[in-house]
């Protein structure tokens, strides 16, 4: 258990802690992660909470919605501010006694490979402001997903999609309260019957989830082809691990499956 | 760490780590063993309290974060053995309770659920307790209970406790 408890209440202190210790310490959010006796964060020395930063609450702004990192995913599934797409991931992830406590800054730094509310914010082109002890930027989630996690997360940013933007998004879990084995998420717009400005986003096939930008290339300015065609072009385009929870086979079935019908309800829609 | 906080309605002070958990803190210091543990790790909401006014697993929770908090557990909701809250006394009345071990995380989500959405359908009903098992009586009965709890502060508002 960690003897000590650091309480910063200033970003910049913040930082300098968690540089100063180095992996001995962990920052602290909601906690379902951290306080959860099975993670490695546990067992670490020193914690950061990042509970007095500030860090709480959506807001609108020019362009889009901010949604800071202390938010809880039941604050976002009832914010009126946000996209329906996100209240429905939101509202897949575990139940209302999770929910009131799990930060989406928490969230994203998990970064569980099936982490449920990661594809809606891709499909929506959503992106990070992040503190860190050269400065505050603006990175990418891709980016981020893909390892460049240094510093504190401080909000995630939301544009404002255009009008005519698709977005649809699948899931398949064990049960309601499981986190989900396979997520999908996608966004399009339909021009003149072909697909344009395309993303297709999935969980639960590799270490994070992932963008599948040869799957994007293949559909990009074409109409939707056949359940066929979008099934076998997905399937061979991950690569998923077998575990306790489905063989590699299930899980790359399943994500074939749920990307197709993501895509066919926003081309539908 | 000294830690203060208004446990059912009193100001309290605690002197633990700051990291051990909320409902070990509960139990242990404050000998509030209404709350329960059933897994430990945030799956069955057998631990769940009140954390300004939200329903949280205290399992998951640290002392630390608490600080200065509103803190709500079984042993707030009757003012005496003898007086119980209407939701209490309709899980006696529907069967809602078999070993109990449930009961207390139960009854509490219900309790925040109700003040929030005060006029639920049964399915939203068992959606707000979707995070907490119960082994024994299939859900069923509960779930009657906490609807009849609702209807009955409709047709009868008085103040809800
Ligand atoms: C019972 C249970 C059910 C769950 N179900 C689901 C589910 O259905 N779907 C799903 O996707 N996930 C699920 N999870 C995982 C869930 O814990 C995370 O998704 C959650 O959002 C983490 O948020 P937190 O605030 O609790 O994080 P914490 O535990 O506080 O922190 C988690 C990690 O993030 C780091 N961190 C926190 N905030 C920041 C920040 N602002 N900047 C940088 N680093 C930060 C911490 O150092 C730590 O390493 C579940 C977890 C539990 C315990
Ligand atoms: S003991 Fe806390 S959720 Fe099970
Ligand atoms: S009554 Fe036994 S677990 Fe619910």
């Amino acid at each position: 258990m960690a003897s000590h408890f650091h309480q910063p209440e200033r970003i910049e202190e913040a930082l300098r802690f968690k540089q100063e210790l180095g992996e001995a310490a962990y920052f602290l959010a909601g906690g379902t992660e951290v306080n959860n006796s099975k993670s490695k964060a546990a067992q670490a020395e020193h914690l950061i909470w990042l509970g007095k930063l500030g860090l709480g609450g959506i807001k609108r702004r020019e362009g889009g919605v901010s949604i800071g990192a202390m938010t809880t995913l039941q604050e976002m599934l009832e914010s009126e501010l946000l996209h329906p797409a996100i209240h429905q991931a939101a509202r897949n992830h575990a139940n209302r006694n999770i929910r009131n406590v799990a930060t989406i800054g928490g969230h994203l730094a998990t970064c569980r490979s099936c982490a449920d509310v990661i594809p809606v914010l891709l499909a929506l082109r959503a992106w990070l402001r992040v503190a860190t002890l050269s400065g505050e930027l603006e990175r990418d989630i891709e980016r981020w997903l893909l390892g460049e996690r240094d510093g504190i997360v401080l909000s995630v940013e939301v544009p404002d999609p255009p009008a005519d933007l698709r977005v649809a998004l699948e899931c398949h879990t064990r049960t309601a309260n499981d986190v989900s084995l396979i997520t999908a998420g996608v966004s399009l717009r339909n021009e003149q019957g072909c697909m344009r400005d395309l993303i297709v986003a999935a969980g639960g096939v590799a270490a994070s989830v992932v963008r599948l930008h040869e799957v994007e290339a293949a559909l990009e300015g074409k109409p939707l082809p056949s359940r066929e065609e979008v099934e076998s072009l997905v399937a061979g385009q991950v690569n998923p691990i077998a575990d306790i929870r489905g063989s590699a086979d299930f899980k790359r079935h399943l994500a074939a499956t749920l990307v197709e019908r993501a895509l066919r309800k926003a081309w539908n829609r | 760490m000294n830690i203060w906080m208004i446990v059912n309605g009193e100001r309290r002070e605690v002197d633990v780590p700051p990291m051990k958990r909320l409902l070990d803190t509960l139990r242990e210091d404050l000998n509030l063993t209404g709350t329960k543990e059933g897994c430990g790790e945030g799956e069955c909401g057998a631990c769940l309290v009140l954390v300004n006014g939200q329903a949280v697993n205290s399992c998951l929770v640290a002392t630390g974060q608490v600080q200065g908090a509103e803190i709500w557990t079984v042993e707030g909701l009757a003012s005496s053995p003898e007086e119980l809250t209407d939701l209490q006394s309709a899980f006696l009345t529907y069967g809602a309770v078999q070993c109990g071990f449930c009961t207390p995380g139960m009854l509490m989500t219900a309790h925040a659920y109700l003040r929030h959405n005060p006029d639920p359908t049964r399915d939203q009903i068992r959606e707000a307790i979707s995070g907490n098992l119960c082994r024994c009586t299939g859900y069923q009965k509960i779930v009657d209970a906490i609807e009849a709890v609702a209807k009955r502060r409709q047709t009868e508002p008085g103040e809800a406790p």
